[in-house]
């Protein structure tokens, strides 16, 4: 057992594996980079990079030829092995290996930092008007399905139906909620990540389900993926009452409006939103263009950041220069002239645990890769250097 | 609205009668004021040279255009290099142009040409139409089947109105998706467009109203000759806008002479033919603000109704300019009274931009371009490449050894020196934009090979050092002459002031250098085994693979420093380290790339042979990387999208592909010689089984 243990490790930590994985990790770059103009970035993002296999390229090699290749995921996975156990663990330890041993903890610290982000970082947009203020920012690519129970001021009770119980409704598959103590049950299904309502039967592709003689057409998704539009089939079973069937659609300009049990509810497919422990108000929005052209110079938010504890503090969010608190950042994104006195600003906010580890890993590779790389051109310029003497002594 | 601006509002209407309004783009011809302007029947033509001191002095006229404030040079310079694919222009040697005949025309002399001259200036051939299929588009198939690919204004015609229905169709189709032909119809309508405006910048203000005069009129001119001239009816538009207000306010709708409308008419009539003059001086912007705060400086018709809107005392000094203008159209016939009033035009907008920040570097920009840093240097590395050729020749030259350092030395200098002087005049890190990186990526190329044959002395890097400058300067200078517009350009915010931004662009920057520098090392390798050069001589090739090893390692620490400084510039600017755009795709390719061969020659993979067609390869990633991915026409930050680069960049390809394959042959060549004698010392004894052999 013991050397074929010793033989597994010898394959993990040694000199093809890496080599081969960072060639094929090239591949993956190139071939998702190329993809990128067809399916657009998100897409070819999940397929070439957080995948374990990948068919490619996305244009078959002369019209018919795709493979079975590693994904980003299992590639950067068996890096991270590979770079441990053979840079780091068994790497020979000597004063000139030192620069590669810290190189090689600066590189594991950066996939990690990555992988982190990739399963922990959440990030959307806040956008403003000058003088309101928000507590919650909306993500760019999840959706939910928020059922509100209307009071007599408007919505009193909120639910939401999550990203992946919604998208878990496509194909043939149902998702089914229920929201305690309510009076209401649904069923989604027929979800699709792009789409429109069409009268049913007046489009080719058009599916067979129709509400009130609408359907669902679905369309290919965006290359930007910000501006999907999702819908879904909705069924609303009312606690003694028959049930009654609706579409939902981001792109809808009125929320589903359902009555059960004398409660009303208004229900509607939204971009998810996820709370801020502190709110945002945008009290001056500037902007600048390059005089005489349409190009913005300089952009910022003047904003005061409330928190409940005290007086509201003044922040000024510019390009480059982010406001962080509590675990968030807020980035000047992006700004839009409304036309009115009133200007509207976009903030986009993340939360990423591993926020600054890119940074460290920099500097713990730039060292490693100052030593190795400054000895080996210090070597290199005194053999030369000794060749062109021994030449001129010949 | 204010009743003034109201009131304001109300003049805007009566003037701009026949300027068609919310167009798209605006016809040439929409431009000219017609209304009531006499047309010179005999127009002035110029017959001596333009005095020097006359020409230095337009030169350094500070205009506002592109989002910046820059001196007239640049703003001609950009423009010829447009329209005639060249910086300067010859008049044809040719009896039709009399005495000035084949003479060259600096930038600023043909734009003094065509604002002060235009009748004789619409006859030079100075309008590159780059296919002929354009012009038989417009219905100009006569000129199309002459040789020449170059047209005056004049030969345009009728063509003129067609093309600007074709551009106006073809401008509603996105760029990438529109054909080569539909793209040239856009671009030069809008070259001729510029060309217009120019054209009238400055011959308009000669021009004298004929328009009927009341008595009201007569009597609001009384201090002059008599002739109402632009500057007349400037002088007291406040006033005669006063006037006309009050008539108008007395006056029914449809009122006629009988009850004072034709007086109002007729004060209505001098302002609409002001108002046109100034719109038909076009949209180069020359007058600065009024105030210091302000940056938007103005094009007389923004004076116009500055003027309306805040009164003569507000604009009265600006004004001042116009008259000089005029007084300097007017000398036109006078070579001696021109330079005069030309050189106290431009003292005066000097002193009145003066208060103004961003005039300040005018006079370094003009040394910048009068420098022409970038050209001199690209004949230093031509002569230094031919000095080096012919020490190959004879290779015990020293004298020819060290011309080529001179030249290369002196390559560098100019080529730093031009580099530098774009930073101070911009403000700003030496790369931004994809003519920067031309720049910057030939510098340090020419850079580190000198400093490898400093050490080395093999006169391989020195040959590299300035073939690669020669190349990189022709391929800087094609690139600005394609482009055509201004390389000293203003930045969007989010490239503007910050610190890991410009760290990312240098350190990445050098990163494709010094690969692209390592790959045609390794084809000196390549092509000197394919060809037998030196072939008695292994300390050559040995020299060569360390020259090639050492150069990819510092690439390596370039490239990879570069490409995680931009992640961190990304991180501060949108919250994420890693986007998979393709600009940091290309950048981790380079950086993978080095990796594989770096990687492969430690584990053994890769000996001589195998280093040195992984590098010719790594030319090909950094071509993906710098060019390519900006012809694919998608990604967040990819700088500089222009399709035409594609076909550039496949020819790159072609070449690199034939260097591989040259290298390839060449290594299977020595291989199969080596096998026959069973000698091969490039091969490692021990067990290789990866590409073990190469």
């Amino acid at each position: 057992m013991k050397p074929v243990l010793q033989k597994i490790l010898a394959v993990l930590a040694g000199f093809p594996l890496a080599v081969g994985l960072l060639f094929f990790t090239f591949i993956a770059t190139w071939l998702g980079t190329l993809a990128q103009k067809d399916i657009g970035l998100l897409e070819a993002q999940h397929k070439y990079f957080e995948s374990l296999v990948y068919i490619g390229p996305e244009e078959a090699l002369f019209g018919f030829l795709r493979f079975p290749l590693p994904g980003g995921m299992l590639l950067m996975s068996l890096l991270a092995v590979n770079l441990v156990l053979g840079g780091i663990v068994r790497l020979r330890k000597s004063w000139s290996r030192a620069g590669i041993l810290v190189m090689h903890t600066g590189v594991v610290m950066l996939l990690v930092a990555g992988w982190v982000r990739l399963e922990y970082a959440e990030d959307g947009s806040i956008g403003l008007l000058e003088g309101e203020r928000g507590d919650e920012y909306v993500a760019f690519h999840e959706y939910e399905v928020a059922v509100g129970e209307i009071g007599a001021e408007g919505v009193v009770r909120e639910w939401v139906v999550a990203d992946e119980a919604l998208r878990a409704a496509s194909g043939t598959s149902t998702s089914t909620a229920s929201f305690a103590g309510q009076p209401l049950r649904l069923t989604l299904s027929g979800f699709a990540l792009n789409a429109r309502v069409v009268p049913a039967g007046v489009m080719p592709g058009t599916r067979s389900a129709t509400v009130d003689g609408f359907s669902v057409q679905t369309l290919k998704p965006e290359a930007e993926a910000e501006f999907n539009l999702p819908a879904c089939y909705v069924t609303a079973f009312r606690e003694g009452d028959s049930a009654q069937g609706g579409i939902l659609w981001l792109g809808a300009r009125q929320p589903w409006t359902v009555r059960a049990a004398d409660r009303t509810y208004v229900i509607e497919l939204r971009k998810r939103r996820y709370p801020l422990p502190f709110s945002i108000e945008l009290v001056k929005f500037t902007h600048e263009y390059h005089p005489g052209t349409n190009m913005p110079r300089h952009f910022q938010s003047d904003v005061l950041v409330h928190d409940g504890t005290g007086a509201p503090q003044p922040q000024r969010v510019r390009m480059n220069e982010p406001l962080r608190r509590d675990g968030f950042v807020a980035y000047q994104h992006q700004f839009r002239d409304t036309g009115s006195t009133q200007l509207y600003s976009e903030l986009q906010v993340v939360k990423n645990p591993a926020d600054q580890w890119p940074l460290w890993s920099l500097i713990v590779m730039t060292a490693g890769m100052l030593a190795h790389f400054v000895t080996k051109l210090v070597r290199w310029i005194v053999r030369e250097t000794e060749t062109l003497q021994a030449g001129a002594t010949r | 609205m204010s009743a003034r601006n109201l009131w304001s509002f109300g003049l805007a209407l009566v003037w701009t009668g026949g300027v068609v309004l919310g167009a798209a783009v605006q016809t040439p011809s929409a431009q000219t004021p017609s209304a009531h302007a006499s047309t010179p029947t005999d127009a002035p033509r110029r017959t001596a040279p333009y005095d020097t001191e006359l020409v230095a002095a337009f030169e350094r006229l500070p205009v506002q255009s592109e989002g910046r404030v820059k001196p007239f040079l640049a703003f001609t310079e950009y423009l010829l290099l447009r329209l005639n694919e060249r910086r300067s222009f010859t008049i044809p040697d040719s009896e039709a142009f009399g005495e000035l005949a084949g003479q060259r025309l600096s930038s600023v002399e043909w734009a003094l040409d065509l604002m002060l001259y235009p009748e004789q200036a619409d006859t030079y051939p100075v309008i590159v139409v780059p296919d002929r299929d354009v012009l038989d588009l417009i219905g100009l198939s006569s000129i199309a089947n002459t040789k020449r690919q170059r047209h005056s204004w004049n030969e345009f015609g009728p063509g003129i109105e067609r093309l600007q229905e074709y551009a106006r169709e073809y401008g509603r189709i996105e760029e990438d998706k529109r054909s080569r032909i539909q793209n040239l119809a856009v671009y030069l309508f809008h070259d001729l467009v510029e060309y217009h405006n120019l054209r009238s910048a400055f011959a308009v203000f000669s021009g004298r109203y004929s328009g009927p005069r009341a008595q009201i009129v007569t009597g609001a001119f009384t201090d002059g000759d008599g002739v109402i001239r632009p500057t007349d009816s400037l002088r007291r538009l406040d006033r005669l806008a006063e006037v006309w207000r009050e008539l108008s306010a007395k006056t029914e709708p449809g009122a006629t002479a009988a009850n004072g409308g034709e007086e109002a008419d007729s004060i209505g009539q001098v302002i609409g033919w002001t108002g046109e003059v100034m719109e038909a001086a076009g949209p180069l912007a020359w007058l600065p603000p009024a105030a210091t705060g302000q940056e938007e400086w103005l094009a007389p018709k923004a004076l116009f109704d500055g003027l309306l809107r805040d009164g003569n005392e507000v604009w009265d000094v600006r004004v001042g300019a116009i008259e000089h203008v005029q007084r300097f159209a007017d000398a036109a016939r006078n070579p001696v009274a021109l330079a005069t009033a030309g050189r106290a035009f431009v003292t005066a907008m000097r002193e009145m931009s003066s208060p103004h920040a961003a005039i300040h570097d005018i006079d370094a920009e003009v040394s910048y371009l009068r420098g022409d840093w970038f050209g001199k240097a690209l004949y230093c590395f031509l002569f230094g490449f031919l000095a080096a050729a012919a020490s190959w020749l004879r290779l015990r030259s020293k004298a020819l050894y060290r011309v080529t350092w001179a030249l290369g030395l002196a390559g560098a200098a100019l080529v730093v020196w031009g580099v530098v002087q774009r930073c101070v005049l911009l403000d700003r890190p030496p790369v931004s934009t994809l003519y920067e990186t031309i720049l910057f990526v030939t510098g340090v190329a020419v850079i580190v090979a000198l400093f490898i044959e400093w050490i080395g002395r093999r006169r391989v890097a020195l040959s590299l050092a300035v073939l690669l400058g020669a190349v990189g300067m022709f391929v800087a200078y094609m690139y600005e002459s394609h482009k055509g517009t201004d390389t000293l350009e203003e930045l969007r915010a989010v490239l503007r002031t910050n610190f890991w931004l410009g760290v990312h662009v240098t350190t990445v920057t050098i990163g494709y250098s010094a690969t692209l520098l390592a790959g045609f090392i390794a084809q000196v390798f390549l092509f000197g085994k394919l060809f037998g050069a030196k072939r008695d001589d292994p300390a050559f090739y040995q020299g060569v693979v360390r020259m090639v090893y050492g150069v990819l390692c510092f690439a390596t620490f370039f490239a990879t420093f570069g490409t995680i400084a931009g992640g961190i510039w990304a991180n501060d600017s949108w919250g994420r380290f890693w986007g998979w755009d393709p600009k940091e795709n290309g950048a981790l390719m380079i950086v993978l790339w080095q990796l594989v061969t770096l990687h492969g020659r430690m584990g053994g993979f890769f000996r001589n042979w195998g280093l040195c067609l992984m590098a010719v390869i790594g030319n090909a990633v950094v071509a993906f990387s710098w060019w390519h991915v900006n012809a694919l026409g998608i990604g967040l930050h990819t700088y500089g999208f222009d399709a035409s680069l594609y076909a550039g960049t496949m020819i790159f390809y072609g070449t690199q592909g034939l260097a591989l394959g040259a290298g390839a042959f060449a290594c299977w060549s020595e291989r199969r010689a080596l096998a026959s004698r069973s000698v091969d010392p490039d091969v490692a004894p021990a067990k290789r089984t990866l590409l073990a052999d190469v």
